[in-house]
């Protein structure tokens, strides 16, 4: 139970507990109290110690009410706590509350405020990679946590890590680790071409790389539209017709029907619309519809009406 | 620290759950899915979808193996099983009107243990999901019933008691807790099934303030022009941007200096896969797709000329269309039949609305009639997602929530019925948002329309913006 005895001066204000109410919760007396101290010193906006102590305990009550969180990033900002402090009370939350997405809005907030705080003077500022290792953890208890790599792509955005090494090689080993990672290979895309910096070595270089993953597992949407992204990025759109001989390898359409990857075969049609070859797409996008890929039966003959347009 | 383990939320669980079910199930009867009465024979266009879905395609797949491989074919054999059971036996789950009826009131009416506290910065979104589910439910006569009087003087009390500075704040998750764009679009969308268009019309001048004020970023607000955020210090993403224009367009206060940018910021959450993220460059997610997609209903300039493709043709300045259709059509599985929210993500029945949604809108733009496997969804809903003590859950082995509830009987409305432009529709609104007619697919169906914008049953939303329309005009 938390302690509650340096709060006698305050009246704790009243949840939704009246009766009758629709959705009423049976409230415990330890979150009545604790919650309704914390709401009745934001209503007076008394931002102090003790009332940023119970920021911890309402938190580690309910980490999704946002009320207490940004109640608590006020209180930080009045009184001039130690930043680094906050961070790495974060940090033990956040391997508590997998799945809480305000952590990681909070710790935006308190690196802005690190840096709005730094001078010239400032012997250590702040330190991109100081984040690496919850990230690390954060991922390795769920790879695809939605949060944590948004989390990550703003680090890589506003420190400009854009085709930084460490960078590189912490989402190499995450596709290593899962090569239908589709987050990762998301990340991957950001850090090779987010900041629109057009250099024809880093396009060729990754369409090797996810050629390679390809070959490694084919039946990998993550990976074919991770291919298809660069082309349709940097790439004339007839310059698909490139991929043919690629496509074939996991599509034997010709000789005898060997399809390792639908997707293969789906961008095989594509390719044939460009190359302006209509009854070898229909055929394609008909073997899609009736054998490869019938759960999209609908979409398939949508794109064959389209081609017959 | 809580002062309760979770050893004694499990243990308070079960209790919670044994007294809902009024006696001691066997564990066997807990477990089934379905109560046997109510099993139904299984028509032949079901039978015939059911046998494609078990048909494997034959790629020859490799031997990759990874987390990914491991979680979904975990998910697959359950589901396989389930379907080959309904093939078997020729009897496929029928839909448990009355025990999710049940489940509806008891959850709006009977106090919920304190483990819902969980919830308690949602008291809004409670309302909507349980009220809205509640609503959704196919009846009798196949007409809605009204919603009783006594649900309704409710759902304005507590609305009422969370609005913050009547309006000038927003409104709240919770007593005495500040303004949020989301829990302010849930209120509304409740105050709107109980047609309470009095508290509303007393806060929307304010609300506009607020979202004006404390939410809108501005030109001088660098990447984030153009969107808004859920509080001041809160996130901005294609959600809260999505809540705060269904707000405005609902109560008629959407102005042009509201939507300055905004067509033009969520254009760029597309991604490089063809869906949207909930900010620029992060990974493309069935949630925030249909919140960029709705969103842009209410951004394009006002209906034409009314001529086919028009729609197509302005929302095409701001959206790669064969991209998004691309990416969406890519969500339904061939053995489950149900959507997921992400590329290699596993099947989830709230993506039933969020992705199932976005399958309207398409066919709205595209003008054509069905993009995805209406049925297959259907039956991965009816047989996977129902609990036999009332309520839908994300998949079996999944309990049931408020939440999934709604969005999937949403779904539900999304696939028992086709949706397009009614163009000789008149509506005094400026845009499409509010001329959506529907027709339900041929067969044996239950569910009534929804207005897929809002994830209202249809004729809500519409009924709502003719009262402000006609009130401005005065």
């Amino acid at each position: 139970m938390t302690d509650l005895s340096q709060f006698s001066d305050i009246t704790p204000v009243q949840l939704n507990q009246e009766e009758p109410q629709l959705c009423q919760i049976l409230y415990d007396d330890e979150y009545k109290s604790v919650m309704g101290i914390l709401l009745a010193l934001l209503a007076k906006k008394e931002y102090s110690d003790r009332a940023f102590e119970l920021t911890q305990a309402g938190i580690e009550l309910l980490a999704s009410h946002y009320t207490i969180w940004n109640y608590r990033y006020n209180i930080i900002v009045h009184l001039d706590k130690n930043l680094y402090d906050e961070l790495d009370w974060c940090e033990q939350l956040a391997l508590d509350n997998e799945k809480n997405y305000q952590i990681w809005n909070y710790r935006q907030l308190i690196i802005e405020l690190i840096i709005s705080r730094e001078t010239s003077d400032t012997v250590k500022k702040f330190n991109a990679y100081h984040e690496f290792p919850i990230v690390d953890e954060m991922l390795s208890q769920d790879s695809k946590n939605h949060h944590v790599w948004s989390y990550r792509k703003w680090l890589v955005e506003r420190f400009k890590l854009y085709r930084d090494e460490r960078e590189i090689e912490f989402v190499a080993k995450r596709i290593e680790y899962d090569v239908k990672n589709n987050s990762a290979w998301t990340h991957r895309f950001f850090i090779k071409f987010g900041d629109e910096q057009v250099d024809q070595n880093v396009i060729n270089e990754e369409i090797d790389y996810v050629k390679q993953k390809i070959q490694e597992a084919p039946q990998n949407a993550s990976s074919w539209n991770y291919l298809i992204g660069i082309y349709q990025k940097f790439k004339k759109p007839d310059e698909l017709i490139d991929l043919e001989e690629f496509c074939q390898e996991f599509a034997n359409i010709n000789e005898e029907n060997v399809i390792k990857s639908s997707y293969a075969l789906e961008l095989l049609g594509k390719i044939n619309v460009k190359k302006n070859n209509k009854p070898k797409a229909i055929e394609i996008y008909s073997l899609l519809k009736d054998i490869y890929d019938p759960i999209r039966k609908n979409y398939w003959t949508y794109q064959i009406k389209e081609i017959e347009a | 620290m809580s002062s309760k383990s979770n050893n004694d939320i499990n243990a308070d669980k079960i209790t919670y759950l044994l007294g809902l079910l009024g006696r001691n199930r066997t564990e066997k009867e807990l477990n089934s899915n379905i109560a046997d009465s109510d099993y139904e024979d299984i028509e032949d266009s079901k039978m015939s979808t059911l046998e494609s879905m078990l048909t494997r395609p034959p790629i020859s797949e490799g031997t990759y193996i990874s987390d990914t491989t491991v979680a979904q074919d975990d998910v697959s054999e359950v589901i396989q099983e389930i379907y080959e059971d309904v093939v078997q036996t020729g009897i496929a789950a029928g839909f448990e009107t009355e025990s999710h009826m049940q489940y509806a009131r008891r959850s709006l009416f009977n106090a919920l243990p304190w483990y819902y506290r969980s919830l308690d910065a949602n008291h809004g979104w409670m309302l909507y999901w349980l009220v809205n589910f509640k609503q959704l439910l196919p009846t009798e006569s196949g007409n809605a019933e009204p919603i009783a009087e006594e649900i309704s003087m409710l759902v304005t009390e507590k609305i009422n008691s969370v609005i913050i500075d009547e309006g000038l704040g927003g409104i709240a998750g919770g007593k005495h807790q500040i303004g949020h764009a989301a829990s302010t679009y849930a209120s509304v969308l409740a105050l709107i099934l109980v047609e309470d268009y009095e508290t509303l019309n007393k806060i929307r001048p304010n609300l506009y303030i607020w979202i004006m004020r404390s939410l809108k970023n501005g030109p001088d607000s660098g990447d984030k022009y153009g969107s808004f955020s859920m509080h001041p210090h809160g996130e901005s993403d294609t959600r809260s941007t999505y809540c705060v224009l269904v707000i405005a367009s609902l109560l008629n206060i959407l102005t042009d200096e509201l939507r300055e940018g905004t067509a033009e910021w969520i254009s760029r959450c597309q991604t490089f896969e063809g869906g949207f993220a909930g900010v620029p460059s992060t990974e493309a997610h069935g949630g925030y797709t249909f919140c960029a997609l709705a969103s842009y209903f209410f951004l394009l300039g006002k209906p034409q000329n009314e001529e086919n493709g028009e729609l197509k043709a302005q929302i095409s300045k701001y959206i790669d269309i064969d991209g998004l259709l691309h990416w969406t059509v890519m969500r339904q599985y061939q053995l489950e039949g149900g959507l997921s929210g992400r590329t290699n993500k596993l099947v989830d029945a709230c993506y039933s609305f969020w992705i199932g949604g976005v399958f309207p809108l398409l066919e709205m733009v595209l003008e054509e009639e069905s993009l995805f496997d209406r049925e297959a969804l259907r039956i991965y809903i009816l047989n996977c997602c129902q609990d036999s003590r009332g309520g839908l859950r994300d998949k079996p082995g999944k309990s049931p929530d408020f939440y999934h509830s709604n969005y999937t009987a949403l779904g539900l409305c999304v696939a028992e019925n086709t949706y397009s432009i009614n163009k000789e529709k008149k509506t005094g609104a400026d845009n499409y948002a509010y001329k959506i007619t529907s027709i339900p697919i041929s067969g044996n169906v239950q569910f009534r329309a929804i207005n897929p914008i809002f994830g209202l049953p249809l004729g809500y939303a519409e009924k709502c913006k003719e009262h402000f329309i006609r009130l401005d005009c005065k």
